[in-house]
């Protein structure tokens, strides 16, 4: 019983503090023995007596720590579940489409389908449990809140810490970020589960052709940086839905992901060999046009408008984007001034 | 809703919880240990148990009040804490801290009439 009691108490505290409290703590324990008992042995009941009024080892076990463990600590543990939330959410959505579209490409295979679907859906659940959980341990454990919100590294608390009332402008409401997250997921799912191509559908009588948007083996090749790509968008959405208002350090951050996706699309967008070639000549394969009419003639002209100006549509979108973000630093430099 | 009778255990134990440093340090001039400590406490009027007294120590220790020294000597060893240089100075802060709370405490007492 003792040597229970005593092992229940000393392994859950750190390694080089256990032997000399194991000492202590028998001998505590005999001591208390000795009280009861005189010289004499101490028979089970009283040994269980002692040990009871010692009590649970693990608040014993606490108050040599003198600190709670917590994985995730009640600070954090709010945002913790949002984000979960948001990222399950994000996870069977994107899986559902996948496996939708699965469906209506290939309708043969439902049973391969569905059984990836569910493998999808469970693995899927596993690892974004596990990543969301990591980093928020993480946080939790390496980063003080307090450390956070201080201004010139200051310990206590002061005035100057207030932050200002927030002005509407700069409050980022709920769904945004939430939304944000949801659709990146999605798409992220679409391309790596999907293999990454856009497919447009159309039923030819006797079957459905698949017309490639993009040359599968071309975005299988970009997938690594695709899957940066969206890490980046994800992780932009996660910050905003941590801070909940637009601040000089959030439009930084914008910006500099901004750049990034924009550096990325680029260099995606800028390989032609991206696009299926094939295109215009699927869509008269598939029996829609007529291959020497005008639709015809036309589509060519627009396909090959969108694949030389998409990196420009793609700039055009991070300037925009840019001067939505910056537009937000007006009110900031308003907001500084409330009293 | 609490029950007034646990209002006022909890009240009165917090209260003693506050007293629990101050009466170990001024027990600590001769060395003792954990167990021997708890006995004289209790002797004295004060009530604590061994599980919250021993970690107590430890902590006391950690933070440079106490020493301490396993005595092998006897059938049993015991591990002996003794007031350091910075502990005898750290408890006469603290007895000034105690004449000043409870003078304070008096003048508070003595208006409501219950002193």
């Amino acid at each position: 019983m003792t040597d229970r009691y005593v092992y229940a108490v000393t392994h859950r505290l750190p390694q080089n503090q256990r032997p000399d409290i194991e000492r202590e703590l028998r001998g505590l324990i005999a001591d208390m023995l000795e009280e009861r008992v005189g010289q004499g042995e101490a028979d089970g009941g009283q040994v269980e007596e002692v040990l009871a009024e010692l009590g649970d080892p693990a608040v014993l076990a606490a108050k040599y720590r003198g600190r709670e463990r917590y994985l995730i600590g009640p600070g954090l543990f709010d945002t913790y579940v949002v984000v979960l939330k948001v990222v399950a959410a994000s996870i069977l959505l994107g899986l559902t489409v996948a496996f939708l579209v699965q469906l209506a490409i290939q309708p043969l295979n439902i049973l391969d389908a569905f059984i990836d679907y569910v493998t999808g859906l469970i693995l899927g659940a596993v690892q974004g449990f596990a990543w969301v959980t990591l980093t928020f341990a993480l946080i939790d454990r390496y980063v003080d809140p307090r450390d956070l919100k201080r201004k010139g590294g200051r310990k206590r608390w002061s005035p100057a810490d207030l932050p200002p009332v927030p002005d509407a402008k700069l409050s980022i409401k709920l769904a945004e970020p939430i939304a944000g997250i949801f659709f990146n997921v999605v798409f992220l799912i679409w391309f790596v589960f999907a293999a990454g191509w856009f497919a447009v559908n159309v039923g030819s009588g006797d079957g459905v052709t698949v017309i490639h948007l993009f040359d599968p083996d071309v975005i299988r090749g970009y997938l690594p940086l695709i899957l940066v790509a969206f890490a980046v968008a994800i992780l932009r959405e996660m910050s905003k839905l941590l801070t909940r208002r637009w601040t000089i350090k959030l439009v930084a951050w914008h910006a500099v992901s901004s750049v990034v996706l924009l550096v990325i699309g680029l260099y995606i967008f800028t390989d032609a060999a991206i696009w299926h070639a094939g295109f215009v000549t699927d869509w008269a394969k598939a029996g829609l046009i007529d291959a020497s009419g005008e639709a015809f003639a036309s589509l060519s002209d627009i396909w090959s408008f969108i694949q030389t100006r998409t990196p420009i549509f793609i700039a055009i979108g991070f300037v925009i984007d840019l001067a939505m973000i910056l537009w937000k630093l007006v009110p900031m430099r308003r907001q500084a001034a409330t009293p | 809703m609490q029950e007034t009778s646990e209002i006022i255990a909890a009240l009165t134990q917090e209260l003693r919880r506050g007293t629990i440093t101050i009466g170990v340090l001024s027990q600590l001039f001769e060395p003792q240990y954990g167990y021997s400590l708890v006995t004289l406490l209790a002797e004295k009027g004060m009530e604590v148990e061994a599980g919250t007294l021993y970690p107590l120590l430890r902590r006391l220790e950690k933070q440079g009040l106490l020493e301490s020294r396993w005595n092998t000597d006897e059938a049993r060893p015991r591990k002996y804490y003794l007031l350091s240089e910075t502990g005898r100075h750290v408890y006469a802060k603290l007895c000034e801290e105690w004449k000043a709370i409870t003078a304070g405490m008096v003048k508070l007492m003595e208006g409501s009439g219950e002193l």
